[in-house]
């Protein structure tokens, strides 16, 4: 199989290095560029499997950058910001981007979100979702209701009965908040009475199984003082 | 070049307009003058260019001559002999000008300046001295003028003497015995002895033709001059009516009434002119400038009245009384003053009753029903002034309402006599005094953030670079063991700083409020028992005991979720990170009148040497080392937090115990 070639994009040169090392020391092939205008031109002349896109950058932004590679080509983009506001999350992905990722980042964090990006872009890209009525998804989330199991970016997950009757709970209305006595009541099948313990429990431990950053969650959130989601992506 | 200033433009032009008119006024009025005089007949007008004798002038004068020899003759008046003294007179001033010869040979009167024997010609073709070929002649029966042995039909219009025959007064029935004749020099001659009204006319009339001509094309080119500049013209005549604005209405008026009758006067007096060259010409000139100056007058006031409008009757007497009592009461308090005006109304409105009565009493109606209608255009005046007043005080009422809802740019405009303007104005130097404080605050807020994210992000950049080049080294093999032991510190300290940066940035943009909220209803006991279930492991790694007591009912408050999780995130690490070992940690909700209370106690496990205030300073720290882990900031940023989700943040130190309360309000 052909090496996966990652094009990193940063206006420091030091950090597009850093993440270089990193990426070749996980066997990919990878190709820099420091501004958002010679990112344009190497996805055009290259083979590009990946992109890890800065945001603030000369000539051409990382936000712009998005917009255009979006308007031609589908690969999977990962957006690497110092903003780390919430509205500055949502914008990025709204523009197109796959993923975000704060500065300054954890580099394990960043290798795991690379390969779940480059995984579910390379075996599950071309899966039509739409066609199969037994197939729960979200993002890179895809929940298989014949065989109660879950994937994340094409990855299967071990979750307990339990788990995964929540999981399928929430994925059958994503985006929708459950309170943890619907919850309690729907999993259980028990009355529910104080149960807000038990239900995060569990939901710390599916996060802890599907999410690459269990403490800045992209599927399982909290929705802190009303219940729970998985969100709809 | 014209080197005269700007300012003396619309003055000269208006000066050429103003010589123009009366130059060619006087020209008309005299020409028009002339030809009423001369019943209409044009002709006259030609008179100082041809030969004198064929004026009407001429004609005139001898038919007044041989009226003079004929009326003490022919009509026997009773002061016959003064008659006959006076034209004796007129005839002998004329010198060698006149043969002239009267006599009533049945009275026995005879006049004459013929030396000798003189016998009167009985036939037309009379005795004709040498040099004297034109003459009036009555026999008796007839009145004839002959010149040059021509007899003249003096019957005829365009002979010139129609208009001359009815001084002439010839009573044919008694005039039997009447013989008239009076024969004028062909040349007529300067009389060294006396005044020759013949010579004179003739040379007077030749110069004031010309003088005529002169003023009347003089008047012409400077009418084009004017009509050249009608610009500069106008912009007097706009000066002009602003002077004459000046002036009261009642002052107009009281101008104006003798000006309309002197120029009546005058008018009719212009129709009866009686010509005698060249005394009449400086009288219709002097007659000409009276009508002209009362015409230059109604101008003025016209003029006014075009370019004031309605101002030329709102400046009178009475409104200027009333604007200056207007001024006059701006040195008082604005109570005072109302309070005043109406107490002078009421003293002027008994004056005036009891003015206009005591007029009525004693008959003069006019003056008291002018008092009385003074009387009512002041109530109305008041009333008008009044409502005005109270208008305004609405807009001022309206105008702080619009301020106080933020509207920093509408101005409260009112008219400069309103009661009201000042405060108005004074209101308007507020607002934009706010305005300005306002923008700068905003521009300032909005520096500081721009320095909070750019700083924020120049401190993450090279942080960024530290933290993945820790890490790689970190990775390397084959390291000695120190090395690998201070790798391990600045991976570290690096990872406090990248919290530490976060922590100032939240604080920052949170104490700024520039922070985005997501308010929204949610369960305050909820949110509690979901951060102390995710908290957890913590909590329980640290062996403190935690009474948590929470009502199991939701207590629904309008606040940001996440904001509020940091805040409760915040409280339960600080008092993981300093409470007393083994000791127990109260967590409590409560909801009472005021609303929902949430409290979380902890027995410090050192001693606190500090104030409420002073621990929310930020930087300082529980334990005043710095050694430990955390920024710092964290109680600072839960404060920040609960004021700007909608709660209120308390703290309390009371020997080792350390309590903080959050207060929110709950909805239904």
């Amino acid at each position: 199989m052909e090496k996966q070639q990652i094009l990193v994009v940063d206006d420091d040169r030091e950090i597009v290095n850093a993440i270089a090392i990193n990426l070749q020391n996980e066997g990919y092939e990878v190709l820099k560029a420091f501004d958002g205008l010679q990112a344009l031109d190497m996805i055009s002349t290259q083979k590009v499997h990946l992109i890890i896109l800065d945001v603030m950058m000369p000539k051409l932004d990382g936000l712009s950058t998005t917009l255009k590679i979006r308007a031609e080509k589908n690969l999977p983009i990962i957006i690497l910001s110092a903003k780390s506001e919430d509205t500055d999350k949502i914008l990025g992905l709204s523009m197109g981007a796959d993923d975000y990722v704060t500065k300054p980042f954890n580099t394990m964090e960043l290798m795991a979100r690379v390969k779940s990006q480059l995984r579910r872009y390379l075996t599950l890209g071309d899966v039509n979702v739409q066609a199969r009525p037994d197939l729960l998804q979200s993002g890179g989330l895809m929940f298989d209701l014949e065989s109660h199991t879950l994937e994340v970016d094409g990855e299967p997950v071990r979750l307990t009965a339990t788990e995964t009757k929540i999981v399928e709970l929430l994925m059958r209305s994503p985006g929708r908040i459950f309170p943890a006595e619907e919850i309690y009541e729907r999993v259980w099948g028990e009355t529910a009475f104080g149960v807000e313990n038990t239900v995060m429990v569990h939901i710390r431990r599916i996060r802890e199984k599907i999410e690459i950053n269990p403490k800045e969650p992209k599927y399982l959130k909290v929705v802190w003082g009303i219940g729970y989601k998985i969100e709809k992506i | 070049m014209d080197t005269k200033s700007k300012k003396s433009k619309p003055f000269t032009a208006w000066l050429s307009f103003f010589l123009a008119v009366n130059l060619l006024a006087v020209f008309l009025i005299t020409c028009l003058s002339a030809v009423a005089h001369s019943g209409g007949n044009l002709t006259v007008l030609q008179a100082p260019f041809v030969d004198y004798k064929s004026t009407i002038f001429f004609k005139e004068r001898s038919g007044h001559y041989f009226s003079y020899l004929y009326d003490p003759v022919g009509n026997l008046f009773a002061d016959q002999n003064a008659s006959l003294d006076y034209a004796k007179w007129c005839l002998n001033e004329e010198g060698s000008n006149v043969k002239y010869y009267a006599v009533n040979t049945a009275a026995g009167l005879e006049i004459t300046n013929i030396a000798g024997e003189f016998s009167f010609p009985e036939a037309e073709q009379a005795p004709v001295w040498q040099d004297y070929n034109y003459y009036w002649y009555f026999d008796g029966q007839k009145l004839q003028v002959i010149d040059h042995g021509q007899p003249v039909d003096i019957q005829r219009r365009d002979s010139g003497y129609r208009n001359i025959l009815p001084y002439v007064n010839i009573d044919t029935a008694n005039s039997a015995h009447t013989r008239v004749l009076l024969a004028v020099r062909d040349t007529l001659q300067e009389n060294p002895y006396g005044h020759s009204r013949y010579y004179s006319e003739k040379q007077s009339l030749a110069v004031i033709g010309w003088v005529y001509i002169g003023a009347g094309l003089l008047g012409l080119a400077l009418l084009v001059y004017a009509i050249m500049r009608r610009r500069d013209k106008r912009e007097f005549d706009r000066r002009l009516a602003s002077w004459a604005g000046r002036l009261w209405l009642e002052v107009k008026v009281l101008l104006s009434l003798p000006a309309a009758f002197l120029l009546l006067m005058l008018f009719s007096e212009l129709r009866t002119v009686h010509f005698d060259l060249p005394g009449t010409v400086f009288m219709l000139a002097a007659m000409s400038g009276l009508l002209l100056l009362g015409c230059w007058w109604f101008y003025v006031i016209l003029l006014d009245l075009l370019v004031n409008r309605s101002n030329f009757f709102r400046h009178n007497l009475i409104n200027s009384l009333l604007k200056w009592y207007q001024r006059y009461e701006r040195q008082y308090a604005w109570q005072k003053a109302m309070q005043q005006r109406a107490y002078l109304l009421l003293a002027a409105e008994s004056v005036l009753a009891v003015m206009s009565v005591l007029f009525l009493l004693i008959g003069n109606v006019l003056l008291a029903v002018l008092l009385a209608g003074a009387g009512i255009y002041l109530i109305y005046r008041y009333l008008r002034y009044y409502n005005q007043t109270i208008t305004d005080l609405g807009k001022l009422i309206d105008h702080i309402e619009l301020i106080k809802n933020g509207d920093m740019n509408t101005r409260l405009e009112l008219a400069a006599e309103s009661s009201m303007y000042p405060a108005a104005q004074n209101l308007n130097s507020i607002q934009a005094g706010m305005n300005i404080a306002v923008t700068e605050q905003l521009k300032s807020e909005r520096l500081k953030l721009d320095l909070i994210t750019n700083v924020s992000h120049d401190l993450k950049t090279p942080l960024t670079s530290i933290i993945s080049y820790v890490d790689l080294l970190a990775r390397e093999e084959g390291l000695p063991e120190q090395a690998n032991d201070y790798i391990q510190i600045l991976a570290q300290k690096s990872e406090r700083l990248k919290n530490l940066i976060q922590d100032l940035f939240d604080l920052s943009k949170a104490s700024s409020d520039n922070i985005a909220l997501d308010m929204e209803e949610i369960d305050l006991a909820r949110l509690l028992k979901q951060t102390l279930a995710d908290m957890e492991e913590p909590i329980n790694a640290s062996g403190l005991a935690f009474r948590v007591n929470i009502p199991d009912e939701p207590v629904n408050i309008v606040s940001d979720g996440k904001k509020l999780y940091r805040v409760w995130e915040n409280l339960i690490t600080n008092t993981l990170k300093y409470s007393l070992a083994g000791s127990r940690v109260f967590i409590d909700l409560t909801v009472d009148t005021q609303g929902a209370l949430a409290t979380i106690k902890n027995t410090a496990n050192y001693e606190m040497t500090f104030g409420e205030e002073e621990i929310l300073q930020r930087f300082v720290r529980g334990d005043q080392s710095r050694s430990s882990e955390g920024s710092g900031l964290g109680l600072s940023i839960a404060q920040s937090f609960t004021q700007i989700c909608g709660g209120h943040f308390a703290m309390k130190i009371d020997g080792d115990l350390f309590k903080v309360e959050l207060r929110f309000k709950t909805v239904s």
